[in-house]
């Protein structure tokens, strides 16, 4: 299993290079651009974090495109692999690249408050809260994400992503207008308890239900 | 006799396509060719060994022991080339070698180091970088360097020229001197398994058209050339496959020997691997 996160890590190393003037634009530009058209500069610290955690994110596309590409999967199986090996350790190499992806963010956004004079103990323990919370969501996301690229590819399964985020979603507003009549903050103090806890049932149910699947495909995959 | 690999009554059904009842066994320390045209099954044959595909029916046996999934410390024991190397193009060879040393418990670094050289292959180079050849050669590397006691490998040297076809049928060779090394080798130039081979496994359409001895298959095969009225007489008397060229006939028999005694007259050349194959898929049968 090392081997595969190493292989996986290498190329996606070897794409980070390519994308560095990407990660630069997105992770200092963008965020410094917004702020001064917009003259609020309150959370110009927090989104670099967000865009380095999103690339983290997203960067498994290379790993399975290049995959694809090379027939490597099929490859790979028949080195000292079993399929749940090979299925876990996608799922470790994306938590690996989210959480890099957190902390990079995170070291940009202290860097740049540290540089605009702004940084204080307050704003890095924010700036540390949003890191973890946004690694922690980005890793889930990954048990969406793994399981529909092992089946679907890269390609059908980004689209098969958006669709299982677009449901899930749906669900959620759905059940938030059925208990409240309209759209209303289902966490609220006062709100009916069991909203939040039906809310929180159907998102880890997504999670439960697709890395259950992911096995099963994984399982039953043919070359 | 022992046997590296077995494989028994391996069926696999496709829409348009079927892997049918397909038998044969590596004896330990040989070289075994699998040939057959394009299409034939021979692909569809290793999948099914490695796990690759789920089988309808039959069983392969490493070594006695069926391949589970899970059994890592017996896949570690078998080493396999596709056709094509399976890396992606943006690895370095260096980093390949990197990935069999995280990958196998029993990577053996000078090993693969000492092939590279011999391959010279560039360490710092690109896999999108190298000929065919060297790809071919990189995959092989990586397949010989975890001191596996099975090579099975897809059309190692299609595509590569003479030079390098013979200088890794010289390693095919040097690995199978270590009596508990065998090898499965499938290619389409059948001159290169005349060389190696000890072992000659031909599937046709799916089916298993025969596993035999290749010194055997060479030498109890002929080929009978002769007019219409002699090809009447070594027909009834046993033929496999029959041609007809512009004014006279190509038999393919299957005891060269016997239908020299029978016709002393006639000649009967010794059949090569490509006539052999040729005449079983081309020609007419009785």
């Amino acid at each position: 299993m090392k081997g595969l996160v190493f292989k996986d890590l290498i190329t996606e190393l070897h794409e980070l290079r390519r994308m560095a003037v990407f990660l630069l634009v997105f992770a200092f530009g963008m965020p410094i651009l917004f702020s001064a058209s917009s003259g609020d500069w309150s959370d110009v610290y927090g989104m670099p974090l967000t865009m380095c955690s999103v690339l983290g994110m997203v960067i498994i596309n290379n790993a399975f495109a290049y995959d694809e590409k090379s027939g490597w999967m099929q490859y790979a199986l028949v080195n000292p692999v079993s399929r749940m090996q090979y299925y876990h350790a996608k799922l470790l190499t994306h938590a690996i690249n989210t959480i890099t992806g957190s902390v990079l963010g995170l070291a940009v956004s202290s860097l740049l408050a540290a540089v605009t004079g702004q940084m204080t103990l307050s704003l890095f323990g924010q700036l540390l809260a949003q890191a973890g919370a946004t690694a922690a969501a980005l890793c889930l996301i990954g048990i969406w994400i793994i399981p529909l690229f092992l089946k679907y590819g890269v390609q059908k399964g980004t689209f098969m992503v958006m669709l299982i985020f677009i449901g899930v979603a749906i669900l959620c507003t759905g059940l938030v207008m059925i208990s409240f009549g309209s759209m209303a903050n289902p966490f609220a103090e006062g709100a009916p308890l069991w909203t939040p806890i039906l809310l929180v049932l159907i998102v880890l149910g997504s999670f439960v239900t697709l890395y259950l699947l992911g096995r099963k495909w994984m399982g039953e995959k043919e070359f | 006799m022992e046997f590296a690999v077995e494989v028994k009554n391996v069926t696999k059904k496709y829409k348009r396509f079927t892997l049918s009842d397909v038998s044969f066994a590596v004896p330990q320390g040989s070289i075994m060719g699998l040939i057959g045209e394009n299409g034939a099954g021979k692909s569809t044959a290793f999948k099914a060994m490695l796990n690759l595909l789920r089988k309808d029916a039959g069983e392969v046996l490493f070594w006695g022991k069926p391949l589970e999934d899970k059994d890592t410390e017996l896949k570690a024991r078998i080493g396999v080339a596709f056709d094509a190397i399976c890396f992606a193009e943006i690895l370095t060879v260096k980093q390949v070698g990197n990935i069999g040393k995280m990958t196998y418990s029993n990577w053996d670094a000078p090993r693969f180091q000492e092939l590279v050289t011999r391959f010279e292959l560039p360490e710092k180079a690109e896999i999108k970088t190298l000929s065919k050849g060297m790809k071919m050669k990189l995959n092989l590397a990586f397949a010989m360097s975890h001191n596996a006691e099975l090579l099975i490998l897809d059309e190692p040297t299609a595509g590569l020229d003479p030079i390098a076809r013979d200088e890794l049928l010289d390693l095919f060779l040097e690995f199978v001197q270590d009596e508990n090394h065998s090898i499965l080798i499938s290619s389409h130039i059948t001159t290169d398994l005349e060389k190696v081979a000890d072992y000659i496994t031909f599937i046709n359409k799916g089916k298993v058209a025969f596993s035999k001895e290749k010194d055997v298959l060479l030498y109890q095969h002929g080929i009978v050339r002769c007019g219409e009225k002699d090809f009447q007489l070594v027909k009834e008397k046993g033929c496999i496959a029959w041609r007809k060229n512009d004014c006279n006939y190509e038999i393919l028999v299957e005891d060269r020997q016997s239908i020299l005694r029978a016709f002393p007259h006639l000649v009967v050349d010794h059949a090569s691997i490509d006539e052999i194959m040729l005449l079983t898929v081309k020609g007419e049968r009785a």
